[in-house]
């Protein structure tokens, strides 16, 4: 890599470092493995970065990086989360949201697929079709999914909104 | 809405963890290992006798053949210190986690009459070197903009990119101009340069001007990296100017339309076309096309 494209990487390196590590937090909910998962995707980001810097939606393709990476994370054994393909959802109760249940707490408690469809659609404001692209699905299951998880996470999101 | 309740949920981050300079160092070995497997693995090959390859040639002309890896006298050209990959200042986070705000860029930004003026150079230099080939498609950085257009704004390098199409199809163009002379002119300074990993040969030669050009030649069958479509080919001819100026062009069997098509997404994609839109020949041609330097 040449000295200007390693400025230039550096450049977006430091300018999106904080929304990466959140973004990364919000699907791993786990500061650690947040900072491993975008390091892993700045390498790699490195290593495309040649040719990954000219192109039109340079943060959607972070973005596929970083969820691959933390897809990768999951896959290993001694990291494997216990996922059924359909977790029971149990409706938020008014004890619930007086305790401590928050927020994070309820993202991290849906299905990891679901989760990246609330992050990428309404943390990373991304549209259907984009995150369809990303996830490598149809735009319909980003729908259902965005549906089905903030149907787990309105409650709470009411409740803030009021706050 | 959503976004700002995320984020007061998450509240102030930790400091990072991530130590990009750490990391800029790991990329940086990381390609010199890339470099040094594939050269212990071809070593490897050659000795086993399993393929035909020339070895690093200093003097003169290599065996033609794929895998061949070949640097050719530069004539009359000058001699100057090897290039290589200069250390930027470290940047490293404050006490506070935080990253140092960069500095804004140097020059000054290019207009959009400078842009069209490099347009219609490279438009006639194409033209000049490919008649029979088509300026199709948009730019790599999407529909907005235009197939070999100069972009304006930039003030260290310009490029322009869009595909080419002839009779076999449609496939990509891309080409930076950059100030200075911050580039290899020796195959022996490439091993770390660019997208070595697939690069499977490089040939210097001395444009008529003392331009010093080197013409590479790419390969990814398996869609790894170069462009992640299957059977990826790609040339690239890089000619530093003397005195001062690069020129890049590279030529691929993949239309930038199917790239921006599949960018994000996880399946698998075949190259538009087997070979390049151009030839090395015709990349240099337009490398060398007097005009294409940065205003």
């Amino acid at each position: 890599m040449r000295r200007s494209e390693e400025a230039a990487y550096r450049e977006y390196v430091v300018a999106r470092m904080d929304q990466l590590r959140r973004v990364a937090y919000l699907l791993c909910r786990d500061w650690n493995t947040a900072d491993d998962l975008v390091s892993t995707t700045l390498l790699k980001l490195y290593r495309h970065w040649r040719r990954a810097e000219r192109m039109e939606g340079l943060d959607g393709y972070v973005r596929r990086i970083l969820l691959n990476a933390w897809i990768d994370e999951q896959r290993r054994p001694w990291r494997r989360e216990q996922v059924a393909e359909e977790l029971p959802e149990v409706p938020v109760t008014d004890a619930d949201l007086a305790g401590d249940t928050d927020l994070l707490a309820l993202l991290g408690e849906l299905p990891p697929r679901r989760r990246a469809v609330l992050v990428l659609r309404f943390y990373c404001g991304m549209s259907v079709s984009q995150t369809a692209e990303l996830l490598g699905c149809s735009e319909g299951t980003v729908k259902s999914q965005s549906s089905r998880g903030l149907d787990a996470l309105r409650p709470l999101v009411s409740r803030l909104e009021t706050t | 809405m959503y976004q700002k309740q995320f984020d007061d949920a998450i509240g102030a981050p930790p400091p990072p963890a991530v130590d990009l300079e750490a990391l800029i160092v790991r990329g940086r070995r990381g390609q010199r290992l890339r470099v040094w497997g594939a050269a212990g693995g071809l070593a490897l090959a050659v000795l086993a006798g399993t393929i035909g390859v020339g070895v690093l040639v200093d003097g003169g002309p290599a065996p033609a053949g794929r895998g061949t890896f070949a640097a050719q006298p530069t004539g009359t050209a000058t001699p100057r210190p090897a290039w290589s990959p200069k250390e930027p200042p470290l940047v490293s986070a404050g006490p506070d986690g935080h990253m140092p705000t960069p500095p804004p860029p140097s020059g000054t930004p290019m207009t959009q009459a400078q842009a069209d003026r490099l347009t219609a150079v490279l438009r006639a230099a194409f033209t000049a070197a490919a008649p029979g080939t088509q300026i199709t498609g948009t730019s790599m950085k999407g529909p907005d903009y235009g197939s070999l257009a100069f972009m304006t704004g930039g003030t260290t390098d310009a490029s322009a990119s869009g595909d080419l199409t002839d009779a076999a199809g449609p496939g990509g163009f891309l080409i930076v101009l950059e100030r200075g002379e911050d580039a290899p002119t020796r195959c022996s300074e490439v091993s770390a340069y660019g997208d070595h990993r697939y690069r499977t040969g490089c040939v210097e030669s001395t444009g008529p001007n003392g331009e010093s050009v080197l013409a590479m030649t790419y390969d990814d069958p398996a869609g790894d990296g170069l462009h992640w479509a299957n059977g990826g080919k790609e040339f690239e001819v890089l000619v530093v100017r003397p005195g001062g100026g690069v020129v890049t062009v590279w030529a691929m069997n993949v239309s930038w339309n199917r790239v921006l098509q599949h960018q994000g997404a996880k399946t698998e994609f075949d190259a538009t076309r087997a070979t390049p839109p151009l030839t090395l020949d015709q990349l240099k041609a337009i490398a060398l096309a007097p005009g294409l330097t940065m205003p």
